[in-house]
């Protein structure tokens, strides 16, 4: 067995050599935040960290099958409440360091350990207790309660022990710049770049020498730059870009299957936005159908459209989306202005007053969001503009975004973002009182009712109808005016091929990738 | 004077003390503001760990105790490593690769500063050419360095941030420095403006006649004003590297100043501020090393040989 | 003809420009809870049945295409029916507009395919121009599923070319039909794939196929038919995520296809009490 997984070492490794040697470049969102698993919170995170590090389970792009890379043999074991896992062997690190058993349960000690500051750990300390090695490739991971199918919960990226002193891990280590994982590449990140070197293992082979990524800025010179033939992929096309390159017979678009929409977060702890009648004037002050066409460029009437309206936290294709719930196409300015009113403020010399002062909303958005929605910021600030109420407006980068919005750390009183799901599509932290990410401490107990109801539903009809109500109150509530969901699409030089794209991760089959001369 | 020499000594008593006080009032202000880098890593409603995140930044004991850590350490060039902005990365090795870039930037921006003092000195730019280089002086830097950076993009592309596209950017950004905001045309006609003062003086009057050059009459007594023009142009410069680097993303101290700012990387901050303040340090040890040389060689008294 | 009582159901008289007398939900009861909420559910007999209705109504609807008919579903066709055999006459070439299929031996080469195995395009390679474009990816045991998108591309181009030929020149609408014809190796390809035994590059190119399908605003490639089949695949695979969307898309213009929601959603459901936990992220 060793021999076979040495020639299979080897074989990669020659395959690596032998292979077309070529060098991806791609433009992303942004940088990314850290290639340390347990800190990054951003899509362009899990995408990189997917390039480094393994995870103990993961579902195949096309079949969705669960498989593992790393793990050979598992079994239920305690009547549900663990599971025995063998790992494989020959699996090295990028340092060249065997994968053991004390790999795995370091991830999990980690994890669980309250000296790592790490919001993503935080989702898995609700169910694992803890994890125990039984030889060199064995462990027994524990949970703290029955798991039915616990290889579906289990899709952490393992971590190397070798590399850290103790299992409280912080966030400014060099791992977080240089890490070391059991992944197809390695990957170092620099000022303005990440490189990912390939790394042949006994269980990657993958054909592409190096990617590097890159920031992708303004999307005309990211478009122009991918036809020139300097870049080969652009990980999210801007929607007005779209057309061009779907006529272009040198680039593909790609589907990209993630659950995103966008919203604009409303500070209801400001004085001047307390009142949900506020908020409802503000819904419909907001003209969808003209933010839509002038920002995205999608007409009213146009068919197919990648832009589609919400009125809650969902997507209208999701089960969970209250279909009774209209959406609000279009401004309401007259009734905008009676709920104003009647909600105490006056409008002195066509500007909204808060008993004697006017009243001035600071806008935020997530910068990266103008690639694919230009000038969104500009257009909403235009709105509520024109519908008398003063404005300044700020982008917001996407590390700031990370640690003051989303943290309920900044003083806007209106953030534009978009919020991206997996398969689950679990709200809780956005909207609970002691919700995680819970921009701006919104809380109201009814909707905390309702977000128990669902977590503790028994059915999935109660699971559904939870959300539904809670869809229902939030469209109400208005802690969001929600604004529509974006169809993401990648687009890749045709001298790329074999690029499956992963659902959410992105990268897991980047082992089949490769780039062919035409 | 008597007293020449007090001038000199606050510059080089200001110029020790600066590396020590700049990052001593950043500390203060950055902890005046809201917030802290452990509550925005792993805010406390969201992750456990925000304490032990703070222990281990020394954030958790008050300004002058993160002040005198950090202090000790620098000492000994150890600047931790990246919070936020680079997180992970080593901060020295970002400074190690960020001061030679500004250094250059800096000094090619210079030459244009260097240049418009000589060629007033000498004569060779003809005031004629004042007007329009006054006019051209009111580019704002951010409007010319948001032209040079779009030129970059354009051309480079991806490569923009390679080799050759940092060339560019360096060049480009050096012609920026040098050029906007008046900072050419300041040194031509401030310089211009010095020695035509100086010229005004009866000793140059009766040099000339006695068949001596005006410059090398005039240099030693304007030799300290313009020492310290020089010192307040490389000054205006180096800020201006700041918005120069940040909007043509060179990998300069001034773009590490400002990711560290923006995401409140207190490391990074303090240590490239730190720099900073010793370049203005060094400056100031320029002027007063230059006044010391100009007073003594004024009061030389020459040798007379005895009739 | 079937003027269907299924499942104690009349479904009515198949007639043109009708619809069948039924209503969805099937079936709704109540789960055996406390709350005793109620469940929709439907009856894939029935929607069996319907399927049927909405033929006969076809023929109804146009009688002389009966004997065209078996060859022109064949795509469609449910492992019970029989094989169709023969060529279209000329005057039913029309029927193949908007397909993506080039002409009848296309399709019997597809029949072949599911009859005999990914084998057939051997045989049908001097006959059927997908089977012509086919046959370098077929190694007599496996399909390269990388040579079928190669080919793909390659023989629309060809149309391409050969169209700007015809034509005098090049125009707009050359592209829109030259998809059809990478569609129809991409899709052909996927069967023989299918047939071989690979499910999982079978999968590939259906996905792709799915991709090149959805050409923006009103392409006229979409296949509302293939599209479920894609949909329908992916629940196979327990992923309901692609599904939804396709569902969700096609409904407005086919209204009957709410039915799918329902199954749809309970999976979905069920597969998120499994799932990794997770949180939203920007």
């Amino acid at each position: 067995m060793e021999l076979r997984r040495t020639f299979l070492a080897l074989g990669g490794l020659a395959m690596g050599v032998l292979g077309t040697g070529a060098t991806l470049n791609y433009f992303e969102e942004s940088l990314p935040t850290s290639l340390n698993p347990l800190f990054g919170e951003t899509m362009v995170d899990s995408r990189a960290q997917e390039l480094v590090f393994d995870r103990l389970w993961y579902n195949d792009a096309v079949t969705n099958e669960l498989k593992s890379r790393i793990v050979s043999r598992h079994e239920v074991a305690e009547a549900g409440r663990a599971i025995k896992i063998t790992l494989k062997e020959g699996i090295t690190w990028h340092d060249g360091t065997a994968m053991t058993s004390k790999d795995l349960c370091f991830t999990v000690k980690a994890m669980l350990d309250s000296g790592t500051p790490s919001v993503v750990a935080a989702a898995y300390q609700e169910f694992i207790a803890g994890c125990e090695t039984q030889g060199a490739n064995q462990a027994l991971i524990r949970f703290r309660k029955v798991l039915p199918k616990p290889r579906a919960r289990l899709g952490f990226h393992i971590l190397p022990a070798h590399q850290f002193d103790s299992t409280a891990i912080s966030p400014d280590l060099e791992f977080s710049a240089r890490p070391t994982g059991t992944g197809a590449f390695k990957g170092a990140r620099a000022r303005r770049e990440v490189i990912f070197d390939q790394y042949s293992n006994s269980h990657h082979s993958p054909s592409v020498m190096q990617l590097q990524l890159r920031e992708g800025g303004d999307p005309l010179l990211q478009i122009r730059t991918l036809e020139g033939g300097e870049v080969q992929g652009i990980i999210v096309v801007p929607p007005g870009s779209r057309a061009d390159l779907r006529a272009s017979d040198e680039v593909t678009l790609k589907s990209y299957d993630l659950r995103s929409w966008w919203f604009v977060a409303v500070n209801t702890s400001n004085p001047a936005l307390q009142d949900k009648r506020v908020r409802q004037a503000l819904n419909l002050i907001i003209d969808r159908t003209e933010l839509r066409e002038y920002t995205i460029g999608v007409k009213p009437g146009d068919r197919n459209s990648p832009c589609e309206f919400i009125s809650g936290p969902f997507v209208q294709s999701s089960p969970y989306y209250n279909r009774t719930v209209p959406t609000v196409p279009s401004a309401n300015r007259a009734k905008a202005d009676q709920l104003l009113k009647s909600a105490g403020l006056t409008r002195v010399g066509g500007r909204w007053h808060v008993g004697d002062q006017p009243i001035t909303l600071k806008i935020g958005m997530q910068s990266n969001l103008n690639n694919e929605a230009t000038d969104l910021l500009e257009q909403v600030g235009n709105q509520l503009g024109d519908a008398g109420f003063d404005r300044q407006t700020s982008k917001v980068g996407a590390d700031e975004w990370s640690q003051e919005v989303v943290s309920g750390q900044s003083d806007f009183d209106l953030v534009i973002g978009k919020w991206s799901f997996g398969l689950v599509e679990a709200v809780n932290d956005l909207f609970h009182t002691n919700g995680r990410k819970n921009i701006f401490g919104y809380s109201d107990s009814a909707v905390d009712e309702l977000l128990n109801a669902y977590e503790d539903a028994v059915t999935d009809t109660d699971q559904k109808d939870a959300y539904h109500k809670l869809h229902a109150r939030l469209a109400d509530e208005l802690p969001y005016l929600f604004l529509w969901k974006l169809d993401t699409k990648s687009a890749w030089r045709t001298e790329v091929r074999g690029n499956v794209i992963t659902p959410y991760f992105y990268f897991t089959e980047i082992d089949s990738w490769k780039v062919v001369e035409d | 004077m008597r007293r020449w020499w007090v001038r000199p000594v606050v510059r080089i008593g200001a110029a020790l003390m600066l590396p020590f006080m700049v990052p001593a009032i950043i500390t203060g202000l950055i902890w005046a503001l809201p917030g802290d880098p452990a509550s925005l890593i792993c805010p406390p409603s969201q992750c456990k760990g925000t304490q032990a995140l703070a222990e281990r930044w020394n954030l958790d004991g008050g300004p002058v105790q993160f002040f005198s850590g950090w202090l000790s350490d620098a000492i000994v060039l150890d600047f931790g490593r990246s919070w936020s902005a680079f997180q992970g990365m080593d901060v020295g090795m970002l400074l190690a690769d960020a001061i030679p870039v500004t250094c250059m930037l800096v000094a090619l921006g210079s030459l244009w500063t260097f240049t418009g003092v000589f060629g007033a000195a000498t004569g060779w730019i003809n005031r004629r050419l004042d007007p329009l280089l006054r006019t051209s002086g009111m580019i704002p830097v951010l409007i010319l360095a948001l032209v040079g950076a779009a030129l970059v993009d354009l051309k480079y592309g991806f490569g923009s941030s390679g080799q050759e596209g940092q060339l560019a950017r360096l060049l480009i950004g050096s012609a920026v420095l040098g050029l906007a905001d008046g900072a050419f045309a300041g040194a031509v006609t401030g310089t211009r403006g010095l020695f035509s003062r100086e010229s005004k003086q009866r000793y140059v009057g009766v040099a000339i006649l006695r068949g001596e050059t005006e410059l090398a009459n005039t240099l030693p007594n304007v030799t300290p004003a313009l020492v310290g023009q020089i010192r307040a142009r490389l000054l205006h410069l180096l800020s201006g590297a700041v918005v120069v680097e940040v909007m043509l993303k060179i990998d300069g101290l001034g773009d590490l100043l400002w990711a560290g700012t923006l995401e409140q990387d207190f490391g990074l901050v303090l240590a490239t501020a730190t720099l900073f303040a010793f370049g203005s340090a060094l400056l100031l040890l320029m002027q007063a090393f230059t006044e010391i040389a100009v007073a003594l060689h004024v009061r030389r008294s020459p040798k007379v040989e005895a009739a | 003809m079937v003027g269907c009582a299924c499942g104690g159901a009349d479904l009515g008289e198949p007639r043109a420009g009708g619809n069948p007398q039924t209503t969805l939900p099937h079936y709704r009861f109540n789960e055996q809870t406390e709350r005793r909420a109620e469940v929709a559910a439907n009856d894939p007999s029935m929607l069996l049945a319907l399927s049927e209705w909405h033929l006969d109504a076809a023929k109804v609807a146009y009688p002389q295409i009966a004997s065209a008919l078996p060859l022109l579903m064949s795509s469609w066709r449910l492992p019970v029916d029989p094989d169709a055999e023969g060529a279209l006459e000329k005057d039913a070439f029309a029927w193949l507009f908007a397909r993506s299929v080039l002409c009848s031996e296309d399709m019997l080469f597809l029949q072949a395919v599911d009859a005999a195995g990914a084998g057939a395009v051997t045989e049908w390679a001097d006959k059927s121009p997908l089977a012509a474009a086919l046959a370098p990816a077929y190694n007599g045991e496996k399909v390269d599923r990388e040579v079928v998108l190669d080919q793909s591309v390659r023989l629309m181009r060809q149309a391409q070319a050969a169209m700007v030929v015809l034509s005098g020149g090049e125009a707009g609408h050359h592209r829109p039909f030259a998809l059809f014809v990478r569609l129809g190796v991409l899709r052909a390809g996927m069967r023989m794939a299918d047939k071989a035994g690979q499910y999982r590059d079978a999968g590939i190119l259906r996905l792709e196929a799915l991709e090149r399908m959805e050409g923006g605003k009103g392409s006229v490639q979409r296949d509302p038919a293939f599209a479920l089949s894609v949909a329908a695949w992916d629940v196979n695979n327990r992923s309901p995520l692609r599904p939804e969307d396709i569902l969700h898309n096609l409904i407005p213009d086919f209204p009957a296809l709410g039915a799918a929601r329902t199954p749809l959603e309970a999976l979905h459901l069920r597969l998120n009490r499994n799932a990794a936990p997770s949180t939203p992220v920007h």
